[in-house]
């Protein structure tokens, strides 16, 4: 049944709800991988991760071992982690700097922009060996703002035109939240291990509805430590959910006021001595507005298929199953800001996320509870309409944005309409 | 000048150490959580690194950093029962290994975030935490280091530094106490 399923992806996905074997089925999952993970733009890393000639990350794109490099001519590319020889990956380490990899396995030798260079006792191999068995180059890497993306497929859109007028508006915002400095990745990354499929993810990151309910807690805990009782900012009817082309969205509070989120702040560890340090060296004009951007943009983005903007982390989802996946949450640092502002930035980032926060593992608890309720086949339907057919075009610059309050579901609608798209096979080009 | 009395002298703060520590593992174990936030000193540090050589909690990102302050906000966010990620709660059972107060030069390293100060023991040791939720059941490794301040006939745990044996890599969510 499922394979018959995975031929009509449409069967699965409805304007108000998906159909729970988008999360359970391993062929549905496999299927994702060949036909979202190759097929369109997928998030690798912040530029800031491999600045230097030689830099290099691995990581995966849907499954496949990919190593991001730059290599000695400056150019970043994404190569698949495998030995063109017999398969044996060629670089072992999560981060590094190298000149070139060599396959310990029978010694073939890649420069870091994939050559194949060397290749031991080469009179036993064809002699066009070097040229035809370099490491495979995908085809398509290209950033936006400082946020690298590779596609295997030769033929998408340029990057730019992917992401289109609406959701780069929101980076743009994201990227210029303090004070327009620059953002640059901090070495560490919290990584949690979730035994739920990777789109309970992508959809609880744009999720408006829930953080009154599910972190009632960390609200609670901020509460008492701060006097103020300022919860998620749902009920504006200014604060608004988006989606926009091509799976892309973002959730926007609106919140005139940073002041609940810089109470927080004062309830960090070392809070006041490192306030004082902060005020000591900007002075109390810049004071304020380096505090302002100090929680981040106060918005949540999506970039379909795997990468979220939240608070002052890039978030990627990495899947591993069908029901298991790894989320990467690396903070984001101020570049020329004072060291006391981005001590500041990982307390506060720690507070909330991480395996031990006092907000992210209520979220992976609820994508666990979701599994177990999946168990439930009676009903199959999982409800997405929240604000369906209440939408409206957003009139920023592109004809695909419809948006919705903060608490719909216009964000989720979005996801699911790139993903029967693209498992499909009807994305653009 | 390592004669009887020195030597004496070292076993009983161990025995000390340690007896105090295991009934610290205990109070986790009962979930006597109250009981257990009281055994820190006002100016504690409760600490989970990502990375073993870091010897400053500033110095990088952590998986838990608070002060006694954010410590009191853990357990009563534990204790409001609207703490999903660890509602049931996580059972343990705790086994304390290997406890050695450190002597000489190694007991004032700054290997617990601090340097021990006068009247303060750096001790370590390694742990093993069975851990049981919603039918699962894994074992968590770690070494734990701790500053204990005397305090009459007890001690105050000033710092408490649990490096898990697999912090680098991506772990299942922790948030019951270690
Ligand atoms: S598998 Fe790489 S050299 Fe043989
Ligand atoms: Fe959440």
């Amino acid at each position: 049944m499922s394979q018959a399923v995975v031929a009509e992806p449409q069967r699965l996905v409805r304007a108000n709800g998906v159909h729970r074997d988008i999360y359970r089925d391993p062929d549905v999952f496999a299927a994702e991988m060949d036909r979202i993970f190759t097929r369109t733009w997928v998030y690798l890393a912040h530029e800031s991760e491999v600045p230097e000639n030689g830099d290099y990350l691995t990581l995966r794109i849907g499954l496949e071992p990919v190593v991001l490099v730059r290599g000695e001519d400056g150019r970043l590319r994404a190569l698949v982690n495998r030995c063109r020889h017999r398969a044996a990956v060629v670089c072992e380490q999560p981060v590094g700097n190298a000149k070139s990899f060599r396959c310990q396995y029978h010694g073939w030798t890649y420069r870091n922009t994939g050559e194949l260079v060397g290749v031991p006792y080469p009179e036993r191999h064809s002699a066009d060996v070097r040229e035809r068995l370099g490491l495979i180059s995908l085809p398509r890497v290209e950033s936006y703002r400082g946020l690298i993306f590779a596609s295997f497929a030769e033929d998408v859109p340029p990057l730019a035109e992917h992401l289109g007028p609406g959701v780069t508006g929101y980076i743009d915002r994201f990227m210029d939240q303090c004070l327009g400095l620059p953002l640059v990745a901090h070495r560490q990354a919290h990584r949690i291990a979730m035994n739920a499929n990777w789109k309970l993810q992508v959809e609880n990151g744009l999720d408006g509805y829930h953080a009154g309910f599910t972190h009632r807690s960390f609200f609670d805990v901020m509460q008492r430590r701060t006097g103020s009782s300022v919860r998620y900012a749902s009920s504006l009817p200014t604060a608004t959910s988006r989606a926009f082309r091509n799976g892309h969205c973002a959730i926007d509070p609106e919140t005139s006021s940073r002041k609940p989120l810089i109470a927080r702040v004062r309830t960090l560890p070392e809070a006041t001595q490192r306030l004082d340090q902060l005020l000591a060296e900007v002075g109390e004009e810049r004071f304020e507005d380096y505090l302002a951007g100090l929680p981040g943009a106060g918005i949540n983005i999506g970039v379909f298929p795997n990468l979220q903007l939240i608070g002052i982390h890039i978030r990627r989802i990495e899947p591993v199953a069908v029901n298991k996946t790894v989320v990467s949450v690396r903070p984001l640092l101020v570049e020329g800001a004072p060291e006391s502002l981005n001590w500041l930035r990982l307390r506060y980032h720690e507070l909330f996320y991480g395996p031990a926060g006092f907000g992210q593992p209520d979220d992976f608890e609820m994508f666990d509870r979701v599994e177990t309720g999946l168990d439930a086949a009676h009903d199959g339907w999982l409800r997405f309409e929240r604000g369906l057919g209440e939408e409206t075009p957003a009139g920023d610059g592109d004809a695909d944005t419809v948006v919705g309050n903060v608490t719909d579901e216009t964000p989720q609608r979005g996801q699911y309409r790139q993903w029967v798209a693209l498992m499909a096979g009807q994305v653009r080009p | 000048m390592t004669g009887a009395p020195a030597l004496d002298a070292t076993i009983r703060l161990t025995h000390r150490c340690e007896r105090f520590l295991l009934e610290e593992a205990d109070l986790l174990d009962r979930r006597a959580l109250t009981e257990w936030l009281s055994l820190f000193a006002d100016d504690a540090l409760y600490w989970l690194p990502m990375d073993p050589a870091q010897t400053d909690p500033g110095d990088g990102l952590n998986i838990v950093y608070d002060d006694t302050a954010r410590l009191s906000d853990r357990v009563a966010r534990l204790q409001s029962g609207l703490a999903f990620s660890d509602e049931p709660h996580s059972i343990t059972s705790r086994v304390l290994s290997g406890v050695r107060v450190l002597a000489g030069e190694e007991a004032s390293s700054s290997a617990a975030g601090r340097i021990p100060g006068a009247g303060e023991h750096l001790v370590v040791a390694r742990c093993l935490i069975g851990r049981s939720r919603q039918g699962v059941t894994d074992t968590l490794h770690g070494r734990v280091t701790w500053i204990l301040r005397e305090d009459g006939d007890s001690f105050r745990i000033v710092v408490k530094r649990i490096d898990l044996l697999n912090a680098h890599e991506p772990l299942p969510v922790l948030a019951f106490l270690l």
